[in-house]
């Protein structure tokens, strides 16, 4: 399934931080936060702004104690950044343990295109995926990478303050009228042979 | 008139005597500052604490291979007399990613868990030589092959090992104002 939306997070491994960096410059945004780690074999984990908070965005359940920041990405840059380097960009939809809990929709995603397999197995796509990185975290503005995020707990939502349920709730409301109707019509329906026989 | 020939003489001094100076170990550092000197202590120090930090930052590290691998490197370079790194960092997959930086250009070396050693040059974000690091001897890679980070080109012949002492007669400006 194929996802479309606008912004992403990406959890900066380490904090985002570099182990260390030349302090008299500008702190470094590592492109190793957007090269796939070991985990990412079919891609590049990001998460979907517009379905999931920043402070949940930032947690993953295999380990729950870590506390991480996320870097925001325009998905229309990273598509234009891919397709400079002749790489495919296609978004795909994956549940991960977080949706599973929370259920749709679902805000975990993969970008396919960055993924591990070929990162270790196929030199061309390793220098694809390298320049592609390098050029994402050269891009990024600071003001798009969070502070380190707080660990989740019941005063943090899910859902961000902008998301809407307004037309989900509407179909599921449609669906209970819709049922109700159905009801009522199949117990009128089995009434009348009675009244009329 | 004595002035001129002590500032004279200080110029000549500044002019003829190199700038470079050998370690006790035997290095070659050639025109270090003070501040070059405290970020190589700095980045070397980081690596060495790399061990310290994995197990409270996250599970995927560099392993003992990379980092030792990692140290040699950058001990290595200093001794050749190359500018520091601008970043030291964590592979996603387990290694240590050394970065040096000229304007557009930089050099990456990536010391994978392994025990494999990456060479990766880029050019305006743009991955141009894309290598694996043949090891010496020393378990360290050739680094003169694949990089130009010099303080001082290290193969110009005035950079001799020892420092250049020349005669006050040598200096015609000198002479002529005896």
């Amino acid at each position: 399934m194929v996802n479309s939306p606008s912004k992403v997070y990406r959890q900066l491994i380490l904090g985002g931080d570099p182990l260390w960096y030349d302090s008299s410059k500008a702190p470094p945004i590592s492109h190793a936060a957007f090269l796939p780690s070991s985990q990412d074999t079919h891609g590049l984990s990001l998460i979907d702004t517009s379905l999931r908070s920043a402070v949940w965005a930032a947690h993953r359940v295999e380990a729950p104690k870590t506390q991480r920041r996320v870097a925001e990405l325009d998905v229309s840059e990273i598509e234009r950044i891919a397709t400079e380097f002749d790489l495919s960009h296609e978004l795909n939809c994956d549940q991960d343990e977080l949706d599973k809990l929370f259920g749709e929709p679902i805000a975990h995603c993969l970008a396919t295109y960055i993924n591990r397999s070929d990162y270790d197995s196929k030199k061309e796509a390793k220098r694809k995926m390298k320049s592609w990185a390098k050029t994402v975290a050269s891009k990024i503005a600071y003001e798009n990478i969070s502070e380190v995020q707080p660990l989740p707990s019941i005063h943090h939502c899910y859902r961000p303050p902008h998301f809407k349920f307004g037309s989900r709730r509407k179909a599921l409301l449609e669906m209970v009228i819709r049922l109700k109707l159905l009801t009522f019509r199949a117990i009128k329906g089995l009434k009348q042979p009675f009244s009329n026989g | 008139m004595q002035g001129i020939m002590i500032l004279k003489i200080a110029r000549y001094i500044t002019v003829v005597t190199p700038s470079s100076s050998v370690t006790s170990d035997g290095g070659f550092i050639s025109g270090k500052s003070d501040r070059d000197k405290q970020l190589w202590n700095d980045c070397i120090h980081s690596v060495t604490k790399v061990m310290e930090a994995s197990h409270l930052r996250s599970s995927s590290t560099a392993n003992s291979v990379a980092k030792n691998k990692a140290l040699s490197f950058l001990r290595q370079s200093r001794k050749l007399g190359m500018h520091p790194p601008v970043m030291i960092d964590q592979e996603p997959a387990g290694g240590i990613i050394v970065t040096f930086e000229e304007e557009d250009t930089s050099d990456e070396w990536t010391f994978y868990n392994s025990g494999e050693v990456e060479f990766t040059k880029y050019v305006d974000n743009k991955v141009v030589v894309l290598q694996n690091a043949g090891l010496g001897k020393d378990g360290c890679p050739n680094i003169s092959k694949y990089t130009s980070n010099w303080i001082e080109p290290i193969s110009s012949a005035s950079y001799s090992m020892r420092p250049v002492v020349r005669r006050k007669t040598e200096s015609p400006d000198l002479v002529a104002s005896w």
